[in-house]
């Protein structure tokens, strides 16, 4: 059922079992597992229904590290950053849980087979497509016509599948009907209240942008506020521990990653790029080109996919006519005007190094609502760097060794602190998971350590991050978190 | 965007094999491919299929960075390698070669620059020595 945040009884406290804040990716799927398991589950969300700038005002925050999109890259309101996501999805791979030796800092303390079991609904949940399975041989092997641009013991090939679901729209009826779930909306929490050792959750405080509020009591707790907003909550939760709550290592809000995903290579290829490559007609699945791990180990990269783009030739004219007057690019692209090859945009997307000084910190700021704002500084680091040119060495290299194509590296930033490196837009890592309290806010099953009953849902617990996007992953995490809230 | 100016070069290794005028015939070179039968041409060939006129601009841009190249600073000699052995006059099997009769031999050249990492840069392109040494020798026909 939805109820609005204004209508509850100013100062009341609202009882329940489980109490999920945040009612995006992970917040709907622990609420909708959690229906007719006997708890009485509430989900305190702080949009409403629709998208309005009021509520996402409270997003607001500042950049200091490499320039970053801060508010764009959440929505604040029901089905949170789903709501214009683009349904990318794929689950890690086993060398991600398990670590690359040659990359500082990554590794799981759980192995893939721990979230095999709930890759499968999580997948069902976050697509409407059928569940062929994600391994790249199946593809091949499969009736599909899939055709490996390349499949060499250096590269090899990773298949996306792509069906945006909007959470907020696709599971909307179901929580309603859900007799066990209250929803309420416009219930923004801006405290997590504990009692006096810091070490159990009694409560969390709500807002709402009209200046009312109320207290909810319940057992168990679930920030699930997205990787930038359950740091955040944390950090202002200050009642008992000064620095915030489950930070007495200084460790919430540090390691903030994105991957890094840059255009930065143009792709010359003898013969077309095959369909499932650019999407096409394999509109839901798309393939990208990796290292296999053995590459990988040899090159000593971090985990990184190629997605080759769209055909470049009609706006590579018009970029280059007259602007550069370059002989090299005229030599090698001029052949290219008259048609025979074929050239492509070339995306590479890379994990970046867990790094703790790239983080999220509370600025000096405050939202309408009197809470504190965050700045986030992301820093990539010189290692990051040096993996992304290996990375397109290896590329450029592997293809003219098979004869397939060459390739110009664009950005002549590649390298440099302040090139054009962009992002996902997601936001992980920044109450990263360790068995070990002093390298990590949560433990194994995702709960702060030190507090027996709180637990944070998304991709702030990744502790490295692959080169696939997080959202599978975020889902599968929350379904397991819902078996043990059960 | 880089404009000449900019131009970086970085050559490892030296040597190869030159290729020139190389024509878009197939090559089958797919054994390591998700489908083994497919033939497709050699990204060598098709670059610079027909297409002397372009290889002659790439090639004066490098040798305005290279002057030197052991190759292309030889009086345009053919590179041991570039012609197959038995050849009795290379300097004109060279020149006048037709292309299709390259293609093959400048598709492997091209491959084993990228094996022994004989790669230019020029201006963000990642080139194999032995297509960018061919352009050079050419660039001096114009
Ligand atoms: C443009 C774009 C494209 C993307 N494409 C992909 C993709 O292709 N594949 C992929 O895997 N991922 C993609 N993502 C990332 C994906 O959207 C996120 O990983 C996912 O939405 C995270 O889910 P979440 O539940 O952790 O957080 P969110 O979906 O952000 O949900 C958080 C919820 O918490 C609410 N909230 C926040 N603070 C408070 C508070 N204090 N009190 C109450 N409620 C609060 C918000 O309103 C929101 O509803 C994309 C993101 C963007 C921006």
């Amino acid at each position: 059922m939805f109820l609005a945040a204004e209508s509850v009884q100013r100062d009341s406290v609202v009882h329940a079992d489980v109490v999920i804040a945040g009612a995006g990716a992970a917040g709907i799927t622990i609420a909708r597992a959690l229906r007719g398991s006997g708890l009485h589950t509430v989900v305190l969300e702080g949009g409403g229904f629709d998208y309005d700038a009021a509520s996402q005002a409270l997003y607001t925050g500042t950049v200091s590290g490499s320039p970053y999109e801060l508010e764009d890259s959440r929505l604040r309101y029901f089905g949170g950053t789903t709501n214009h996501w683009g349904g990318w999805v794929r689950p890690l791979d086993d060398a991600d849980f398990d670590g690359r030796a040659w990359v500082p800092g990554t590794g799981w303390p759980i192995s893939r087979s721990d979230l095999d079991p709930y890759y499968g609904s999580a997948f069902r949940m976050t697509s409407q497509l059928d569940d062929h399975p994600f391994g790249w041989e199946s593809w091949l092997e499969g009736d599909r016509d899939v055709e490996a641009l390349v499949d060499s013991p250096l590269l090899t090939g990773a298949m996306y599948r792509i069906s945006p679901v909007r959470f907020g729209q696709a599971y909307r009826d179901e929580l309603r009907d859900a007799p066990d779930v209250e929803v309420y909306l416009g219930a923004n929490v801006v405290n997590i209240g504990t009692d006096r050792t810091g070490s159990h959750a009694t409560g969390l405080d709500v807002r709402t942008l009209k200046g009312a509020g109320f207290h909810v009591a319940a057992d168990r707790f679930v920030c699930a506020l997205g990787g930038i907003d359950n740091a955040r909550l944390l950090l202002a939760s200050r009642a008992v521990e000064p620095g915030g709550l489950g930070n007495s290592n200084d460790l919430v809000g540090r390691y903030f990653m994105d991957h890094i995903e840059a255009a930065v290579a143009t792709l010359v290829l003898a013969d077309p790029v095959p369909n499932v490559y650019l999407g096409g007609r394999f509109d839901l699945a798309r393939a990208g080109v990796v290292p296999t791990e053995a590459a990988a180990e040899q090159h000593r990269l971090a985990g990184t996919a190629f997605i080759i783009g769209e055909p470049r030739v009609a706006s590579r004219r018009g970029a280059l006519d007259g602007t550069v007057p370059d002989a090299v690019v005229k030599g090698v692209l001029g052949s290219l005007e008259r048609g025979d090859p074929h050239t492509y945009s070339l995306e590479i997307r890379a994990e970046p190094e867990p790094n703790p000084q790239s983080r999220i910190t509370l600025n000096d700021g405050t939202d309408a609502l009197g809470m504190p704002t965050v700045d986030v500084h992301r820093v990539l680091t010189d290692g990051d760097h040096q993996r992304l040119k290996r990375a397109m060495e290896l590329f450029a290299s592997e293809l003219g060794r098979l004869g397939l194509g060459w390739m110009r590296i664009d950005a002549d930033g590649l390298g440099d602190h302040d090139g054009p490196l962009y992002y996902g837009f997601h936001h992980m890592g920044t109450t990263r998971m360790s068995d070990d309290p002093s390298t990590g806010v949560v433990d194994r099953r995702c709960r702060v350590h030190g507090i027996d009953n709180l637990w944070i849902a998304g991709s702030s617990v990744f502790p490295s991050v692959g080169f696939a996007n997080p959202t599978l992953t975020i889902v599968a995490l929350a379904l397991r978190i819902a078996d043990d809230l059960r | 965007m880089a404009g000449v100016s900019r131009r970086r070069l970085i050559l490892v290794g030296a040597g190869g094999l030159v290729t020139m005028g190389l024509a878009a015939v197939a090559v089958v070179i797919g054994e390591e491919r998700g489908s083994p039968q497919r033939s497709r041409r050699d990204a060598a060939a098709a670059v610079f299929a027909n297409h002397l006129e372009d290889a002659r601009v790439l090639g004066a841009a490098y040798l305005s960075t290279r002057p030197d190249d052991p190759v292309a600073a030889s009086d345009r000699r053919v590179p041991p390698g570039a012609v197959p052995s038995g050849t009795a006059d290379q300097e004109e099997w060279f020149t006048d070669a037709v292309p299709a009769r390259l293609a093959g031999q400048s598709a492997s050249g091209c491959r084993d620059d990228f094996v022994a990492g004989r790669i230019v840069e020029l201006d963000g392109w990642l080139l194999p020595l032995t297509a960018v040494q061919l352009c050079a020798i050419v660039s001096g026909d114009a």
